[in-house]
């Protein structure tokens, strides 16, 4: 395939960064950067990865940066307990290097070791099968203390040509489907069979994030996603003493009766609907799938609506940050994208919402797969200001930090709220 | 003597009766002291503090502390006598792995009530006595002038 040189403008470096920010943690700093510039794996390092006690990559909604699916490490993490989702790299767009050095895999950048890292434990159940004869690691996938269940891979809005311009899940699952064998659409009783395996190692796990393409059929719009979220929140809650048990759903924007439903019929104990972009022409742009089949003001409402069922604090949305700036339709400034995102995040907050980004990365199989990411100053900047807001607002991110989710350098930072 | 006092650290970490305390500084500057949980493993200058609470202000400290390179302090006493006091930087915040992962299943035997959410590691820079006596001791052979006059008055 492929690969497209990036040339990135004139920007300020990690370091410029730090000096220009002292106050913003250098380990989450180097988080950003790392997943903005991606990572490739020496020789030395791939030598010494362990597929017995390491976690190799698994399946997962969205495809990586080199539009492979190879047997490399998950992905890492730092000293200070933080996570970094990265994918391998072409090194034609520079990304940081994972070595082997004096025994420990260090990250390294143009030569200079910035960190030793630790790669992700690799779960007992990934090497189990479900009775049905699938692995067990292509039902749920494992963070360093997540489960991942993906119940469905495609999109409905792609059948419409109206898939999220930064997306590649239908490409990649089909990709997945076709090179490792990993289902399409989960079977409830295999997802309660793996959740039971997995529970067995404690310690092991504090939380389940569900997610899936999203379905538009149904009475009403997404009434068929919903039922596919329910049968499989029950079938994971079979596993548990308590109703409830901690959970993100992260799923297109249900309307209140689908809101109550998932509530009052589940274990599940929060909700995610992202909008991906703030700002309604840069929205219908980057989404035009979600414009079409539910718009703009109604995507932030009913989130707002998710507040009275879920609770402040436990109803988020997320950004594809970096997205917002692609032309011809993005933000023409990264100034002008911080101003009116952190606007809108702010009207959000004070109605309960709280809202968190990851570092878009273009992926080959997506439409804006020859575009690129933001700065790194860009990301600081939008990381501390989403969390001064949920700080200004008393908002909570626990369903979504740095451990039960880990792909948000602003929830990293409230670690410390 | 570093080893030394590293096993006198240890003899008095080992002991039941003993009690350790945990002080830590928050990004505003406000101190927090707290009970704690420290272990010792094979490795002399380190330390590991068994965090029950992810939201408890020791634990918000001691990732600003990793974050920024704040020191730690912890006393490890056995009455009134027996004090060492240890002086630390936190360097690693375990939260998976095979090392959170046994001292999780060990806390499940002997504190079933509380769910470890982290064990972190300290590198110990300095340890010291904190007994009175000879904190006194060692103060007035550094600082002799520092003394009130009618305690070297003739009588």
């Amino acid at each position: 395939m492929p690969v497209k040189l990036l040339t990135r403008p004139q920007e300020l470096s990690l370091i410029e960064v730090l000096d220009k920010y002292p106050d913003f943690p250098y380990l989450v700093a180097l988080k950003i950067d790392v997943q903005r510039r991606g990572v490739h794996y020496t020789e030395a390092a791939q030598a010494a990865v362990n597929p017995a006690i390491h976690q190799l990559r698994s399946p997962y909604i969205f495809g990586s940066r080199d539009g492979k699916i190879l047997d490399l490490p998950e992905s890492l993490l730092l000293r200070d307990g933080t996570t970094i989702l990265t994918d391998p790299t072409p090194l034609e767009q520079d990304p940081y290097t994972v070595d082997f050095i004096d025994g420990r895999f260090a990250l390294v950048d143009h030569g200079s070791v910035l960190e030793y890292v630790e790669l992700w434990p690799k779960p007992l159940y990934y090497d189990k099968y479900t009775s049905s004869g699938i692995p067990m690691k292509h039902i749920i996938s494992a963070r360093p203390q997540r489960l991942n269940v993906m119940q469905n891979s495609y999109c409905h809005f792609w059948a419409d040509d109206k898939g999220c311009r930064f997306c590649d899940i239908v490409n990649h699952n089909k990709q997945q489907k076709e090179e490792k064998g990993v289902p399409v659409k989960l079977n409830p009783r295999d997802v309660s069979e793996t959740v039971r395996e997995a529970l067995k190692e404690k310690g092991r796990f504090t939380s389940f994030c569900l997610t899936a393409g999203s379905i538009l059929k149904g009475k009403e719009l997404f009434d068929l996603e919903v039922d596919y979220y329910v049968e499989t929140l029950k079938a994971i809650g079979e596993n548990f003493s308590t109703k409830k048990f901690p959970s993100q759903l992260i799923g297109s924007a249900f309307n209140l009766r689908q809101l109550e439903r998932l509530y009052n019929e589940t274990g599940l104990t929060s909700y995610t609907s992202d909008i991906e972009v703030f700002g309604e022409s840069v929205f219908n742009w980057v989404c035009p799938g979600k414009a079409k089949w539910v718009g703009y003001e109604e995507w932030k409402r009913r989130l707002v609506d998710a507040v009275d069922i879920f609770g402040r604090g436990n109803v988020g949305t997320g950004l594809v940050a970096g997205a917002e700036l692609v032309q011809p339709g993005g933000y023409k400034s990264e100034d002008e994208a911080l101003d009116i995102t952190l606007s809108e995040a702010e009207a959000l907050a004070q109605k309960g919402v709280t809202t968190v980004y990851i570092v878009w990365v273009p992926r080959p199989l997506s439409i804006f797969k020859d575009e690129q990411n933001a700065s790194l100053e860009y990301y600081v900047r939008l990381a501390q200001g989403l969390h001064d807001i949920r700080k200004k607002n008393g908002l909570s991110v626990d369903f979504d930090d740095y451990r039960r989710c880990g792909n948000h350098p602003d929830t990293d930072l409230s670690r410390t709220i | 003597m570093i080893l030394l006092q590293y096993k006198a650290l240890w003899d008095l970490m080992d002991n039941p009766e003993s009690g350790t305390v945990i002080a830590t500084v928050g990004s505003d500057g406000i101190p927090e002291i707290a009970e704690a949980t420290v272990v010792h493993q094979t490795e002399p200058d380190r330390l590991y503090y068994l965090e029950w609470m992810e939201k408890s202000q020791t634990n918000i400290n001691l990732t600003t502390s990793i974050w920024f390179d704040r020191f730690i302090k912890l006393l490890v006493f056995n009455g009134r006598h027996n004090i060492i006091k240890v002086k630390a930087v936190a360097v690693k915040n375990h939260i998976s792995g095979q090392l959170f992962l046994n001292y999780y299943n060990e806390a499940l035997k002997s504190k079933p009530r509380f769910d470890l959410t982290g064990v972190w590691e300290l590198q110990i820079i300095k340890i010291e006595s904190a007994n009175l006596a000879d904190e006194v001791e060692w103060h007035e052979a550094a600082h002799p002038g520092m003394i009130h006059l009618d305690r070297i008055a003739k009588s």
